[in-house]
């Protein structure tokens, strides 16, 4: 079950690294943390740690129920449907992922962890989005995969204290809201919210 | 105790603003409560000046001789910003630049990101002093990006974007830290003081790769160059204060979470190559830095640039590694945090007067604003390193420590360094204070008697630096240097 999952949040990351529409990034970017979350579930059921169950339910919470509500109500109010230009253009996007994927896969084919592979190939999709898209409100999209490799990351490699897995979680989620929230402002101030508008700071 | 003292005390603090509709008592509580703050790290310094550590809740708060000096500039920074930004905010409020409601946002975030700060400096936890690492970029996000216009936006979704890239790969780094000693007790592989004793982990070759990602993830927090981008926008566009204790104290703290893990990297045996790493990166930061400041027009990005050469002097001298160029790198992370908050500060009324940050734009300081234009001349020598000011001893130190371990190529690359960010400043300040056009009227401005006394107190804290430098404050800076030389 978790080799299906796993392959639920690479598809997903393959997908959302190529498509236009906002709306169909953010349902991507639910799939892949409903599975995330029910990964680090089902890893709790194994293992009868109730870590395992609080990170679960935080990652449901937060990233499959309130981050995508709040995307969706700006998506609204800022009547945006789609990223018209991209800096990599989808084509080469989707090679990207293809060969991050490969990377991942390759460099570390001798060990038998799949989350550590799959967390290292969010990373580099997390940081394409980031880098090579124009919308701030995709730019968070790809903040927020990356730091879904992290979670993935971080049970596969070390066993923390509550205290500290729950803290890293409730950061991230102040960061995407502060994101939201810096987003409504920029879009206030640029009437709209391309990137490609920053260009008032050069030296 | 005096931990839970200071939890409690900002507690208060934060909450002050939310409750407090008065914009004047909430800058006043906030002063009391640096004041405060002041008062207790000044106390636990006195326990823990003799080289001892004191631990707290089960080893999760320690405070060794390395985490005072940290403490003694946070609090004392957060003083004088504290009472800068009493003027600061309540002027803006009164000239309806911002609103109530904004100012009292400024003193919510102004005390959060304090408290993240004092967090990181207490804390033995090493995935605590990260979340105080990303506690910093939330609040101070905002904090940059408070006088929402098109310039800090820009500058802010800059920063939020670098910074958390940054920091994540900071902490990929740190889980695979974590995870080369997963053959030690779980309990104790989290605390640094457990890490330091215990150099044995399951793989060097994974702590090699962790550390090097810890190194840049958290280096670009620190501002070391290449990853240095976001700095210079964020510091000119912040508000004065903001600019100040962010680039006096953030910095410093970033780079003190990357000694704290090349402290445990360095006892193990077959590391020592990673102190390339902080020459390496210390001498690109003072190459880029050195030759952007000789072509700024900003005077706010030129102090900016200046962070980051200082940020690749300490770099560089605790990448020499011996004792007297680490000294030195200690002692000028203090020298640093408290010139650059004076410029900082100086920059700021020059602002809230001339209403422009260009340097062609202002001329003959000297006879429009004469106090300002003094402080700005004293911070000018202190942050280039004039010898009477304790600068002077610390750069030298760490120019006779790359002389001693035979890096020759270093040392002329530095002083090289040093000559021309010396040169560049000259060239401006020389520019903004003695330059006068023929036929122009000069008078003296009402606004320079405004917000001198922080000036003041930076001043004298210098002057104080300078004096018990061969005393208790080199005690202090010894102890710590035992830390990480061993």
């Amino acid at each position: 079950m978790i080799e299906a999952l796993l392959t639920i949040i690479l598809i997903s990351s393959i997908f959302m690294s190529g498509v236009r529409r906002i709306k169909l990034i953010t349902a991507g970017f639910i799939f892949q943390s409903a599975a995330i979350g029910l990964i680090v579930l089902k890893l709790g059921y194994q293992t009868g740690k109730v870590d395992y169950y609080i990170l679960g339910i935080l990652t449901i919470v937060t990233k499959v129920i309130i981050i995508p509500i709040i995307i969706n109500r700006s998506v609204k109010k800022l009547k945006i449907k789609r990223e018209m230009e991209l800096i990599v253009n989808a084509f080469v996007s989707y090679l990207i992922t293809g060969l991050g994927i490969m990377i991942a896969f390759g460099l570390l084919n001798r060990s038998q962890d799949n989350f550590l592979k799959t967390g290292i190939a969010l990373f580099i999709i997390g940081v394409l989005l980031m880098v090579a898209r124009k919308k701030a409100i995709t730019q968070m999209i790809g903040f927020l995969i990356f730091e879904n490799g992290i979670v993935l990351f971080e049970t596969s490699l070390s066993k923390m204290s509550l205290v500290i897995e729950a803290g890293i979680v409730f950061e991230t989620l102040m960061l995407a809201l502060i994101m939201g929230i810096m987003i409504f402002h920029i879009n206030k101030t640029f009437d709209s919210i391309n990137t490609d508008f920053f260009e008032n700071l050069k030296e | 105790m005096y931990i839970t003292v200071l939890g409690i005390l900002f507690l208060f603090l934060i909450v002050t603003p939310l409750l407090f509709k008065n914009i004047k008592t909430t800058g006043f509580v906030t002063i009391f409560g640096a004041v405060l703050v002041f008062g207790i790290v000044l106390k636990i310094i006195t326990i823990v000046s003799g080289g001892y550590s004191l631990s707290y809740f089960n080893e999760f708060f320690y405070i060794d001789s390395l985490s005072i000096v940290q403490l003694l500039i946070i609090s004392c920074i957060n003083i004088i910003v504290s009472i800068y930004s009493y003027r600061y905010i309540g002027d803006e409020v009164k000239e309806k630049i911002i609103t109530l409601k904004r100012g009292r946002f400024y003193y919510f975030l102004f005390n959060f990101f304090v408290f993240f700060m004092l967090f990181i400096a207490l804390t033995n936890n090493i995935v605590a002093m990260w979340i105080g690492l990303e506690g910093t970029t939330l609040t101070t996000a905002f904090l940059i990006g408070f006088n929402i216009n098109k310039n800090s936006l820009e500058s802010a979704w800059k920063y939020i974007i670098i910074c958390s890239i940054g920091i994540g790969i900071g902490l990929i780094g740190i889980l695979i830290f974590v995870n080369a000693y997963s053959n030690q007790d779980t309990n104790q592989i989290l605390k640094w003081s457990h890490l330091v004793n215990n150099p044995n982990p399951q793989s060097t070759y994974a702590i090699k790769i962790a550390f090097t990602l810890i190194f840049v993830g958290l280096g670009t927090k620190a501002g070391l160059a290449p990853m240095h981008t976001w700095l210079p926008d964020a510091h000119s566009e912040a508000p004065s204060p903001v600019s100040a204790l962010m680039s006096g104290v953030l910095l410093n703290l970033a780079l003190y979470v990357i000694l704290r893990f090349y402290i445990i990297t360095k006892h193990i045996p077959g590391l020592q190559n990673t102190k390339w790493l902080f020459i390496i990166f210390g001498c690109v930061s003072l190459i880029i830095s050195s030759f952007s400041i000789l072509r700024q027009l900003n005077y706010k990005r030129l102090l900016a640039f200046s962070s980051v050469e200082n940020m690749g002097i300490i770099a560089l001298g605790l990448g020499v590694g011996s004792k007297i160029a680490v000294f030195g790198a200690i002692l000028h992370s203090l020298v640093h945090a408290f010139g650059k908050s004076m410029l900082f500060l100086t920059a700021g009324n020059l602002l809230s007067a001339y209403k422009t940050k260009r340097i062609d734009k202002i001329d003959a300081l000297i006879k429009t604003m004469p106090i300002n234009a003094v402080f700005l001349i004293i911070g000018m020598l202190v942050i280039t390193g004039a010898p009477p000011f304790p600068a002077f001893f610390s750069e030298y130190y760490i120019i006779v420590g790359t002389v001693e371990s035979g890096n020759y190529i270093v040392t002329a690359l530095y002083t090289f360094c040093l000559l021309l960010v010396f040169a560049g400043f000259l060239r401006v300040f020389i520019k903004i204070v003695f330059n006068t056009e023929p036929g122009v009227k000069y008078v003296k401005m009402e606004e320079d008697k405004k917000n001198i006394l922080p000036l003041a107190l930076c001043f004298v804290s210098i002057i104080i630096m300078s004096l018990t430098m061969n005393g208790d404050l080199s005690n202090m800076i010894n102890n710590a240097v035992l830390i990480i030389c061993d």
